[in-house]
């Protein structure tokens, strides 16, 4: 518990580390909500689904959730306070273990201020059109909030993984936005399997029967934290602090 | 108290420790020289567990650094003064550090107080000096108030006045029976405050030995100046006392004390004007191993 309250005191002691990427979460949200409130704006009632698809306008928090993981991690080594975190705790597994609770915390906690921004500008819009948010949209919220955490924990582990804060970046970026859609194009068949698409997609359930369910995306995550935790660990016990 | 049995460490090509073997002992302030790139950093780096050595071992109160029990409260580190975030405040640097090792808050305050950083622990230590971070540095190393201190050139950045506080810091510490090993290129403050000295070079254990002995080691010969140098040179070389050189008036003597050169020049109606033991140092017995 120590190490994951001194964890967290460090991301909250250095908030502008997190604001950037806070305002382009919140940006790209709001973008989406006001697009897709305009498109039901007419008089009447609201078309169906329309909760479903304004609250899936913030699974984009899912990928910043990635680039958090990796900032809570890379940080670190970039300015050096590493050295600091591992004289206290010698223990690297242990410290990769604090942190990987704290991004998962963090990941998923950047999940309520999109929702925020959603819904505010959703009841400001059309609030009088009878929007209404039931079980489904509490169940999508909470696969929001476990796919951030997933996603955070993909970011930390391949930030332990590599060191720099750069290329984890790079890697994260050019894997979710290039590899992944090409590998998926090219063998379809392996869609289901690949972190994007069939763990982080199928967690949240946001993309209809494309994505595989949850009960199938569950097992894919798990193996992919599993073989990613045990190569941060590895690689961090073996690092040189130098 | 710290033991470095047989440490060699290798990055790729680069031989930075080599069979390096040395004792700390218990209570002393020990300094660890070595010209740049002896592998001082890569030494205590290793001793603090940050970096794994290719063989050998380094032991601190008897064990591994990632064996110890409580690390932070038993070991206390200054490395460089640039490991920091720059946005986080001098205070919320510390309660970090202390929220993980389980220190009181108040805690965090005492050792900014030691360290004189009170009045500007709010800040952002983005903008402290290069000696406001060392000295943050130095109070994260007392947080947990330890028995052994390993220091890595903890004067570097600091003004002269500083210095001078880091010294009576580091002599209270030693009072109290504190272990300090400490890194420096400033000689002449090791000379001042280190009972012994560890130098390396090119990695290579060079010597250990109390300070008071390398700088004996050291000593020059004696200058002597007078209006009958001839003269003297001539009753010293006959009393078997070698002349090293002479220029006009000035004599250099070796191996022998200055009294013995005083009565030969009084038994022999010699006038001396200066009859002076050249001064040894840490500097003088430093350049002469490792040069």
């Amino acid at each position: 518990m120590k190490l994951i309250a001194s964890e967290l005191l460090k991301a909250w002691t250095t908030p502008r580390t997190f604001l950037g990427i806070l305002l382009a979460e919140l940006a790209i949200i709001g973008i989406g909500t006001a697009g897709t409130v305009d498109s039901a704006a007419s008089d009447g009632p609201l078309p169906p689904l329309f909760e479903h698809d304004l609250i899936s306008v913030d699974s984009i928090a899912v990928f910043f959730a990635v680039l958090l993981g990796v900032l809570v991690m890379t940080t670190e080594y970039r300015h050096g306070t590493i050295s600091q975190t591992f004289l206290g705790n010698p223990a690297r597994e242990w410290v990769l273990g604090a942190k990987a609770v704290a991004a998962a915390l963090i990941g998923a906690a950047f999940v309520v201020p999109g929702l925020a921004v959603t819904l505010t500008i959703a009841e400001v819009w059309v609030g009088d059109r009878g929007l209404h948010i039931g079980g489904d949209e509490l169940e999508l919220i909470a696969r929001l909030l476990l796919g951030a955490g997933v996603g955070a924990l993909f970011g930390l582990s391949i930030g332990a993984a590599l060191g720099r804060q750069l290329g984890a970046f790079i890697l994260v970026l050019g894997w979710f936005i290039v590899v992944e859609p090409a590998m998926g194009g090219l063998f379809p068949s392996t869609r289901d399997y690949l972190p994007g698409h069939g763990a982080i997609g199928g967690i949240l359930g946001t993309g209809g029967s494309d994505f595989p369910s949850f009960g199938e995306a569950l097992p894919v995550a798990g193996a992919y934290l599993l073989g990613l935790a045990a190569i941060a660990v590895v690689v961090t016990r073996r690092r040189d602090i130098t | 108290m710290i033991e470095v049995d047989h440490l060699t460490k290798r990055f790729r090509s680069t031989l930075a420790v080599d069979d390096l073997s040395f004792k700390v002992r218990e209570g002393a302030i020990t300094g660890f020289l070595g010209p740049n790139g002896a592998g001082k950093t890569t030494t205590l780096r290793i001793v603090l567990g940050l970096v794994r050595p290719t063989s050998g071992s380094a032991q601190v109160l008897g064990h591994a650094y990632r064996a110890l029990e409580t690390p932070a409260r038993q070991v206390g580190a200054v490395l460089e003064a640039s490991s920091f975030h720059p946005g986080r405040s001098g205070r919320n640097h510390l309660r970090v550090a202390a929220a993980a090792t389980g220190l009181p808050r108040s805690r965090v305050d005492e050792v900014l107080e030691i360290v004189g950083l009170s009045g500007d622990a709010g800040r952002r230590v983005g903008g402290y000096s290069l000696g406001m971070r060392q000295r943050l540095s130095l109070a994260a190393a007392l947080l947990g108030d330890p028995q052994v201190f390993v220091l890595d050139e903890p004067a570097n950045g600091l003004d002269p006045q500083g210095i001078r506080w880091l010294r009576e810091l580091l002599q209270s510490l030693a009072g109290q029976g504190r272990t300090i090993l400490i890194s420096s290129h400033v000689l002449a403050e090791v000379e001042q405050i280190a009972d012994e000295v560890v130098i390396i070079h090119r990695g290579k254990f060079v010597e250990h030995a109390t300070t008071a002995a390398l700088a004996a080691r050291a000593a020059g010969g004696i200058r002597v100046r007078s209006p009958q140098a001839d003269r003297l040179r001539t009753v010293l070389e006959q009393a078997g006392i070698k002349v090293s050189a002479s220029d006009g008036d000035l004599l250099s003597v070796a191996d022998t004390t200055t009294a013995n050169v005083g009565d030969l020049a009084a038994a022999n109606g010699i006038v001396l004007h200066e009859l002076v033991a050249e001064t040894s140092s840490l500097e003088q017995a430093f350049l002469e191993l490792t040069s």
